[in-house]
């Protein structure tokens, strides 16, 4: 199947889009995917952040506490509340971050642990404190296992940092192995993107080269075709003046010649002047003929309204079909848009036929029209001798007959003619016959203007 | 033909259809002299020399050597001393562009050709009916 050139631009720039689409599909996945993994990173940072200021916070809320073993002084103890509450708040935003990692979970509720652990040992030193002093506060502190609590915070916070360090460099390694790919995508897709719009451009400019050169070549056989039409249309020309003029000069001489000396002929040389001036006209009638069939098409008409009744009345007028023959309009015609001369030529060609080589005794000839779809339909019935199957196509060429032109005068101009021009409107032409019987003759007409279809002509 | 002194002026290239003119004009008694010229451009020549007496009517042939028929029409019917002689087109086209051209340039008559010469003398006798009943300016 031969693609027209339409087809192909279109289907290459709907790949190439095809190909756009997907490198824009990649590259939204890649960037969802990044802003994950980037996300991710950060609530690791802010976990490892959290985790820093919760051991600190530990420390200080315990250096006050100190301060406070040793100085008895409330004041110092007022902050060490809020470092405890700001630890909770911690706490709960990393249970938050790390939710959905069950071994950092763990540790955190380990954390927790240890934490409130040592919140209650110093609690309870605290509490002897400032019921009972110095001395046995100090003494209970260093019975409890403060230090090891303390350690064990300490060692619980760095595992969490740890475990928060690798996962945050896990991101960190999958999000450049993603941007790596994405990067090779993209260069690939690009390269391929511009090979093909390349091989495209191409493409393109090879089409329109060689588009070029056909409308070159179109142009050259338009003008030759121009040339051949107007050499055929002085050809017409030069038919009806150029080898009229010297038929006509021998048809004069030869009347003269068989009038002016009659007596001297005898019979013989008689016959023999009569078939020359015979053959004269039958010369003139070819070549009249050839000027009709020659001039359809070429010499243009006004298209006007003709109706068909009057016009199928006046042709049989003016054919004036014997006595013994019946010409009738089956049904009432159509007015047709078209160019009168030309219409009235094909009933005219059709209806003589009909009247001349009919052999009964009594000629029946019928007009009928039908409407078919967009078209009319015409026919015209006789009752004559019929025709062969075998010559249907043969009678439509030009000076094509079935008689000898001895026997029934005739051109071979008229079917000829009326096929031309009913082809010319668009039309078809055809018959029916029965040997013996009589032959249809069908011709179609478009129902809309019948405009004819021929190329516009130069006037010279 | 309605005045019988004044010639008739055949403009005619082809010596059998001027034969042909002459004989159909005396089968038919037609007495005027004639005058056979063969273009155009002789045409004008012998109607513009004062010495040769205007014709009656012109016959114009339109395809000639030199200066054809629509050409001589063309200088003719704009010329004041000749545009009133009646001129009859007798010619082989049929052309419809010759019949507008022609009578675009007001000739009396346009007669094709026959081949039959038996209609050619009816042609030539029905010319000279009409312009014997036919009033002519002096």
């Amino acid at each position: 199947m031969k693609w027209s050139i339409e087809h192909k631009v279109l289907t290459g720039f709907a790949v190439a889009l095809a190909i756009l689409a997907v490198i824009g599909w990649l590259a939204y996945q890649s960037t969802v995917s990044f802003m994950h993994a980037s996300t991710q990173a950060t609530h690791s940072q802010k976990t490892i952040t959290a985790l820093e200021e919760i051991f600190s916070l530990a420390n200080q809320a315990e250096t006050r506490q100190r301060i406070y073993l040793i100085s008895g002084d409330e004041r110092h103890l007022a902050p060490r509340r809020a470092y405890i509450d700001r630890i909770h708040i911690l706490l709960g935003k990393i249970r938050d971050t790390t939710a959905g990692n069950p071994g950092q979970q763990a540790l955190l509720r380990r954390l927790d642990g240890h934490i409130d652990a040592r919140l209650a040992l110093l609690e309870g030193v605290l509490k002897v404190r400032r019921e009972q002093g110095f001395e046995p506060a100090r003494l209970k502190l260093m019975a409890g296992n403060g230090e090891r609590e303390m350690e064990a915070i300490h060692e619980t916070v760095l595992q969490l940092e740890k475990g928060e360090t690798a996962r945050m460099q896990q991101w960190v390694d999958a999000s450049r192995e993603n941007s790596d790919q994405m990067l090779i995508i993209f260069f690939v897709a690009l390269v391929s993107v511009a090979i093909f719009f390349g091989v495209l451009f191409l493409f393109i400019v090879r089409e329109l080269a060689e588009r070029r050169q056909a409308e070159e070549q179109r142009a050259l056989l338009m003008h030759e075709l121009e040339s051949a039409n107007e050499e055929l249309k002085n050809f017409g020309y030069v038919v009806s003046h150029d080898l009229k003029a010297p038929l006509r000069a021998i048809g004069s001489l030869a009347d003269w010649i068989s009038t002016d000396y009659a007596d001297k002929f005898d019979d013989e040389g008689k016959e023999h002047m009569r078939l020359l001036i015979s053959r004269v006209y039958r010369m003139d009638g070819l070549i009249d003929g050839i000027l009709q069939y020659s001039r359809v098409g070429r010499v243009k008409e006004t298209i006007v309204a003709v109706d068909l009744n009057r016009l199928v009345r006046e042709v049989i007028d003016l054919l004036a079909p014997p006595k013994n023959m019946t010409v009738s309009i089956v049904n009432p015609l159509p007015t047709v848009m078209t160019e009168p001369t030309r219409i009235q030529q094909v009933f005219q060609n059709l209806l003589s036929n009909a009247i001349k080589y009919m052999d009964k005794p009594e000629g029946k000839i019928r007009i009928a029209c039908v409407a078919e779809g967009t078209q009319w339909k015409f026919s015209i019935s006789d009752n004559g001798p019929g025709i062969d199957q075998q010559h249907f196509e043969k009678i439509f060429q030009l000076f094509q007959t079935l008689a000898p032109r001895d026997r029934v005068e005739s051109t071979g101009v008229g079917l000829a003619l009326v096929k031309k021009i009913v082809e010319m409107y668009g039309g078809r032409v055809w018959l029916e016959s029965t040997v013996g019987k009589g032959s249809k003759f069908f011709f179609t007409l478009p129902r809309t203007a019948a405009i004819p279809s021929q190329p516009k002509e130069h006037k010279t | 033909m309605k005045i019988t002194n004044k010639p008739i002026l055949l403009v005619e290239d082809d010596q059998v259809d001027v034969m042909t003119v002459k004989r159909a004009l005396k089968e038919i008694h037609v007495t005027n002299p004639m005058v056979n010229l063969e273009n155009g451009a002789e045409a004008l020549k012998y109607l513009r020399d004062p010495k040769n007496v205007k014709p009656c009517i012109i016959l114009l042939d339109l395809n000639m050597p030199i200066m054809n028929g629509i050409e001589f029409l063309q200088v003719a019917k704009h010329d004041a001393q000749i545009k009133r002689i009646p001129v009859v087109v007798l010619t082989t086209s049929e052309e419809q562009q010759d019949k507008v051209n022609s009578f675009d340039l007001g000739v009396a008559g346009y007669m094709a050709k026959p081949v039959d010469y038996r209609q050619f003398v009816e042609v030539m006798r029905t010319i000279d009916a009409y312009w014997t009943i036919s009033e002519m300016p002096q």
